[in-house]
């Protein structure tokens, strides 16, 4: 089970590194909605990781016990090959679409209308992001087929999954403590971040993906030969 | 083999992601001696990951680092664990550095004196940014220790390095090699990626040292937890 949790260490990292999520979730903190919209998006986060997670690792075990000794390992290979086929196409797009030297990156639209968000609906923007903005999703499953693959019994696949969306959640929670901790004084201290976030999204963005393209390349080509 | 393969993969993309190294060459590829600095750089690069590799590796087979039941023994456990833990704290410095909004940024003095470059001197700072520098080294290392905790043999241990090092040299090859094929017409091409690779070098590299902290953390736990 420490050796299943160690290969989904760094995946859980890249669900981490969501720089627009870590925007949005600035963004609702500091606008009308304040704390309730903040918390119900790190909630929905957390519970979008949970469940469609939870149900792919259903899936896949269910898939496996019909399988009944069929060659598992190869189809984990496999899915962990195209998955990371999909996100060096992913890192091609977010560098061609860097900004220009001097030109304001711009957030999506649907950003600026974040500080005015209720509750219930940051709630379910927070489920979307974690779980199917294609980056989360692809390293989300890669996690999945690890769980699936490895030795753990049911109650340690869950364990597993708990660990790995703890992890996953640390940097949407971390604002949403911070405001907790310092109440109004939050801003200043956090208003620069979501700045910089903004700023060097595509960058940031472009190297994420092309280091976990190389990881999930890597397992597949290690999962396949052997 | 494959299976040692698909491990340091990931790990050769880490050095590839070397934004400085790359603006670097790309400056070089605009002064009076472009092509002989640049394929220099290149050579001492490809050079520097083969020596600093292949003297860590024979260190590390004979004082005897592969378990004698064919696992990674825990002294590479214990490599990996250390190397990551050391990348984790680079990001958080590199984080820390990372330039103010409008702020330029700030590039090594060395790169200002490019043009004065001898190719002695070219081959030696490429040998120096490929191997000696933290980041490159700790991912090095990380892959000489899976390497030699792998069962390959030592002609086999040699090859791996070998195609560790090539990978690990492509990000500093495409400029050279986009440079030989275009020749002044390349400098459209180059001059923007080499100004936005600048502008975005703290965001990337704090980002790149966390995901391959978190990974090397990560195999550190699989290898002591097994």
């Amino acid at each position: 089970m420490g050796s299943a949790f160690g290969h989904i260490l760094p995946l859980a990292v890249g669900v981490a590194l969501s720089p627009l999520a870590i925007v949005a979730v600035l963004l609702m903190l500091f606008g009308q909605g304040g704390r309730a919209a903040g918390s119900a998006f790190l909630a929905g986060w957390v519970a979008g990781l949970l469940v469609v997670g939870g149900v792919a690792l259903a899936l896949s075990d269910a898939a496996e016990a019909a399988g009944g000794g069929g060659d598992e390992s190869t189809f984990a290979g496999m899915m962990k090959l195209a998955l990371g086929v999909l996100l060096l196409l992913l890192a091609a797009r977010s560098w061609r679409s860097r900004p220009a030297s001097g030109e304001q990156p711009e957030l999506p639209k649907w950003m600026n209308a974040l500080d005015r968000l209720t509750a219930r609906k940051a709630l379910w923007l927070g489920a979307v992001f974690s779980s199917l903005k294609l980056k989360n999703l692809v390293l989300l499953l890669a996690a999945v087929a690890t769980i699936s693959a490895s030795s753990a019994s049911g109650a340690q696949e869950v364990a597993l999954l708990v660990g790995f969306t703890i992890v996953a959640s640390l940097t949407v929670a971390a604002p949403v403590l911070t405001h907790l901790a310092l109440g109004d004084r939050a801003e200043e201290v956090l208003s620069p971040t979501k700045d910089w976030m903004a700023r060097n999204n595509a960058a940031t963005m472009a190297a994420i993906l092309l280091a976990f393209g190389a990881t999930l390349i890597g397992d597949a080509v290690s999962i396949l030969s052997a | 083999m494959g299976s040692t393969f698909g491990q340091i993969l990931p790990l050769a993309v880490g050095i590839v992601l070397s934004p400085l190294p790359i603006v670097a060459v790309i400056l070089m590829l605009f002064t009076a001696r472009a092509r002989a600095n640049s394929t220099a750089f290149l050579a001492g690069w490809l050079g520097g990951l083969l020596l600093v590799g292949g003297a860590a590796l024979a260190l590390s087979d004979a004082t005897g680092a592969a378990g004698s039941d064919g696992k990674p023994s825990d002294t590479s456990g214990i490599v990996k664990l250390v190397l990551g833990i050391l990348l984790l704290l680079l990001a958080v410095r590199s984080w820390r550095s990372r330039p103010a909004e409008g702020e330029q940024p700030k590039l090594p003095r060395w790169m200002n004196a490019l043009d004065t470059f001898t190719t002695t001197r070219s081959a030696v700072f490429g040998a120096l940014l490929s191997s000696v520098n933290p980041k490159n080294l700790a991912l090095l290392l990380a892959a000489v220790a899976t390497i030699s905790a792998s069962t390959a043999s030592g002609g086999q241990q040699f090859a791996l390095l070998v195609a560790f090092a090539i990978v690990a040299s492509l990000g500093i090859a495409v400029p050279v090699v986009t440079n030989l094929a275009m020749g002044a017409r390349a400098e459209g091409v180059l001059t923007p990626a080499k100004d936005w690779l600048s502008r975005n070098n703290a965001g990337v590299m704090a980002v790149i040292l966390l995901i391959f902290g978190a990974k090397l953390i990560g195999d550190a736990i699989s290898i002591l937890s097994a």
